[in-house]
Order: C-alpha cells, then sequence, then structure tokens
C-alpha cells in the first residue's frame, strides 16, 4: 500500500457512530491528538479565533444538556419550517437517534467562537494600520464564516490523529447558535457561539450498518460534476 | 511520511515558481478530496470554481477583490477609532492569489436532496440546503464543512510536493462578484496550488520576526472542563 492510499483509506474510513461502546480511549491519546492537531491548524493572522471546550467521561450530566440543546433546535426548525409553509408535517417531536453520540461518549469536543488578541508581530502591524478583527467581540458574527472554514480545518486534522489511533469520531451541526440559551441550562462555560460538536471514543455501531439505512434508498454525495467547476 | 510530518511542511506562498502543475492532477487531487469528505445530509452545500494558469485575467479580478476589501476593512475600522490609520497599501502576502498554478474558489451552493433526504422531507425533515434565501443563515455550517475539505485537500497536495495557500478576506457580497459571473453565491474561501519558491515563512525569518508571530499557547485554545 502505497502512503498516499493509506491516508486516503484512512479518511475514507471515517463514518457516523450512532453508539459508542464502554471502552474509554486513555486521556494522553487525546491530549497527543488534541496538540497535534493545534500545531498543524493553520490560522488567518494566527490568531485561531476559537476554543475548544472538552467534555471527558465523568461528565455526563454537561453532555446531557448539550443533547439538550440538540433536540430541541431540531424541533425548533421543524416547527418553524411548518410555520412557512416549507414542510406539511413534523417529525414528531422524537429524537434523532443519530445524536445520541452527543449524549453518550467518552469525549465530547464544543468548539465555540472565541476574540483573540494580536500576537506581537501582529501588534505592530496594528500600529502601522492593519485591522484585526478577530480581537473584537463585536465582530464575532462578522468573521464567523471564517472561523467555522478554520474550525472546519481543525477538526479534520483532529479526526485524522484520532482515526490513525483507531478511535472513531461524529459530528453534529444542529444546535441552538444563541449561547444565551446555553447559558439558561447552566453550559456556562463559553462566552460565544458554538460552532461545532464533535465526540470520540470506539464505536459499537455505525449509522451506516443500521438496517434502516442499510437497506433503504441511496444516501450518497452529490456528483462531483456538480461540485466542480472548472472555469 | 506520517500525517504529522506532512501538514508541518505547509507553508503560505509569498512566490509560486512559474511551474504549472496538470490540470489532470488537479482534477485526481479534488476527486479523492470529494470521495474522502463527509457532508452534513450528504448535501456538500458549496461549489469550488477552478481557475487554472490560462485565468490570468480572473485571477487579478480576484485578487483586486481582496486588496479592495482589506483596504475598505482598514478604512472603516479607522472611521469607527478601531485603528488610528489605514496602512492603505495591498498585503504582499496576497500575491498568491493573481500569482499561481491554479486558484480554487469556494461557494455556497443550493441543493437538490438525494432519495434519501427526499424521504426524510417526507416525515418532516428540514433541509435548509435547498433554499437560496437560508444560504447565510447556514454559512458556518456550510464554511466549517469547505474547512473539512480543504483540510482533506491540502494533505494529498502535501503528499504530492505541492504547495497550498489561502486568503480568507474578500467581499462576501455576491453583488461585488459582479465581474465574475460564475460566482453565483456567497464566496467562502480562497485556496491557490503551485509549487513555493518564496515563503512568508521565509520572510519573516531574514526579517527576525519569526518569533514574534506566534499561534495562542495551546491551553488557550483547549480548556478540559
Amino acid at each position: 500500500m502505497t502512503k498516499e492510499k493509506s491516508h486516503f483509506d484512512l479518511l475514507e474510513s471515517r463514518h457516523h457512530v450512532k453508539e459508542y461502546n464502554s471502552d474509554v480511549p486513555p486521556k494522553e491519546l487525546i491530549d497527543i491528538a488534541l496538540y497535534k492537531a493545534w500545531k498543524t491548524t493553520p490560522s488567518k493572522n494566527n490568531a485561531m479565533p476559537y476554543k475548544v471546550f472538552v467534555l471527558g467521561p465523568q461528565e455526563w450530566q454537561k453532555k446531557s444538556f448539550v443533547h439538550q440543546m440538540v433536540h430541541k433546535n431540531h424541533k425548533d426548525a421543524e416547527k418553524r419550517a411548518m410555520e412557512r409553509g416549507e414542510a406539511t408535517r413534523t417529525e414528531g417531536g422524537q429524537p434523532n437517534p443519530y445524536y445520541e453520540h452527543i449524549k453518550k461518549n467518552p469525549y465530547l469536543f464544543c468548539i465555540h467562537a472565541q476574540p483573540r488578541e494580536p500576537n506581537e508581530f501582529y501588534k505592530r502591524q496594528v500600529e502601522l494600520g492593519m485591522f484585526f478583527d478577530q480581537a473584537w467581540p463585536s465582530r464575532v458574527d462578522n468573521f464567523i464564516d471564517t472561523s467555522a472554514v478554520e474550525v472546519g480545518m481543525f477538526i479534520q486534522n483532529l479526526s485524522t490523529y484520532l482515526l490513525e489511533k483507531e478511535i472513531n469520531v461524529s459530528y453534529t451541526s444542529c444546535f441552538f447558535r444563541d449561547i444565551k440559551k446555553w447559558h439558561e441550562v447552566g453550559l456556562t462555560y463559553a462566552d460565544y457561539r458554538p460552532i461545532i460538536l464533535m465526540s470520540a471514543g470506539y464505536k459499537k455501531v455505525y449509522r451506516k450498518d443500521v438496517p434502516y439505512i442499510k437497506n433503504g434508498l441511496p444516501d450518497i454525495k452529490p456528483e462531483f460534476k456538480d461540485m466542480i467547476e472548472w472555469i | 511520511m506520517n500525517t504529522l510530518d506532512t501538514l508541518m511542511k505547509r507553508k503560505h506562498v509569498r512566490k509560486y515558481k512559474d511551474k504549472v502543475i496538470p490540470n489532470e492532477t488537479i482534477n485526481h487531487l479534488l476527486e479523492k478530496t470529494w470521495k474522502a469528505t463527509s457532508s452534513k445530509n450528504n448535501f456538500m452545500a458549496y461549489k469550488i470554481h477552478v481557475l487554472d494558469n490560462t485565468k490570468e485575467f480572473e485571477k487579478q479580478l480576484v485578487w483586486y477583490k481582496c486588496v479592495s476589501k482589506q483596504m475598505a476593512s482598514e478604512n472603516e475600522a479607522a472611521s469607527k477609532g478601531e485603528i488610528e490609520k489605514p496602512q492603505g497599501k495591498p498585503n504582499q502576502y496576497y500575491n498568491h492569489i493573481k500569482e499561481n498554478s491554479h486558484l480554487l474558489i469556494f461557494t455556497s451552493r443550493v441543493c437538490e436532496p438525494n432519495d434519501f433526504v427526499k424521504e426524510t422531507i417526507k416525515d418532516g425533515h428540514i433541509a435548509h440546503e435547498m433554499y437560496p434565501e437560508y444560504v447565510n443563515d447556514i454559512i458556518d455550517n456550510t464554511a466549517l464543512e469547505v474547512g473539512l475539505f480543504i483540510s482533506h485537500l491540502t494533505l494529498f497536495c502535501m503528499e504530492e510536493n505541492i504547495d497550498v495557500s489561502y486568503t480568507a478576506c474578500f467581499p462576501r457580497q455576491v453583488e461585488k462578484w459582479f465581474n465574475l459571473p460564475f460566482i453565483e453565491q456567497r464566496p467562502i474561501s480562497l485556496m491557490s496550488l503551485g509549487y513555493g519558491e518564496e515563503y512568508r515563512y521565509d520572510v519573516l525569518k531574514k526579517k527576525g520576526q519569526l518569533k514574534k508571530d506566534y499561534k495562542p499557547s495551546m491551553d488557550t485554545i483547549i480548556s478540559w472542563e
């Protein structure tokens, strides 16, 4: 197997986890993967305008509250769609089974936006007239897409390092963006809007292996030609 | 080479060599990346516009948009008292946008659901990716997925010793891209590819500024609760 294939095969082997088994990956492995992701993920102006909150194996109560943020948002989105005529019914308030990984996992990474002060190099650039928007809390919503691209790069790198150690990962992006709703249920560790939730552990069941999914209609990606346009 | 060593090779390019990457190589890398990258509900609600080495004029227009955005941001910040006065000159590290082998422009994309998602919609599922009016509402998730794609593509490029650089300073409003009519939805990221001749790292090193341009420490970014 060539080294090129090994990276590709590793990345293509990732699947969404429906249920993790009860084994807990050693914290040292998680720390090393986080270090490598921090080390190798680039950031505009070296700002890294986000913060990764790690909920470990004992934090089941906080994970349950995070799951509430996901489930309630899902219900609200369906209700709003009904009101706007975009849907004719809701899923009836049933919790999405593929959000279970948020509640039951050894490790949950909650990644939120976070303004950052410039480093020494950029402090000098600011004196010379550069605008360092990542330092301004009032601008968090303005630069959220840049932060989100960078968070995407961070979680992908983190996923790769965890997959190398045969630790599985899953993501969820369905949750309330309003940080006040998180504070209301006691999740007060973050000050700014969430960007992504990612869980890690050893898989018991993949989503793709659930009979309803495995035997159902094809759940495929868009065609390559629909994604890429040569100008 | 392991993933860490492969990714540690990446440095922002100040200037690319004239050497051109074959279009077939770029297409192969993009196809591998497409296969390896996951997406919520398999929508992949973004599109990648590829400009090869023959598209100099279009790249010049994109570069001009980056510089205009930089100037506009500085002028606005100065008017609000957030900086004392604007720099008033183009950022030299945007040059990779106009001089490269290939430039990728990532934009949002309005999608059709696949057969599986169509069934879930009948059961009450709502998919915002299908509606142009929600492009801005879901931009954080679309941008995050673009980050996943870029991260994979970077890894595959590094394996082939192809350098890449990114720029996030450009106007987000589609109407400001009127002279590049293939841009139909909100732009999300710019990424150039080529073979590096000079890196930003080397410029800072020569000037003795490398140690001042550090990341936030790891314990600033990661917090165990």
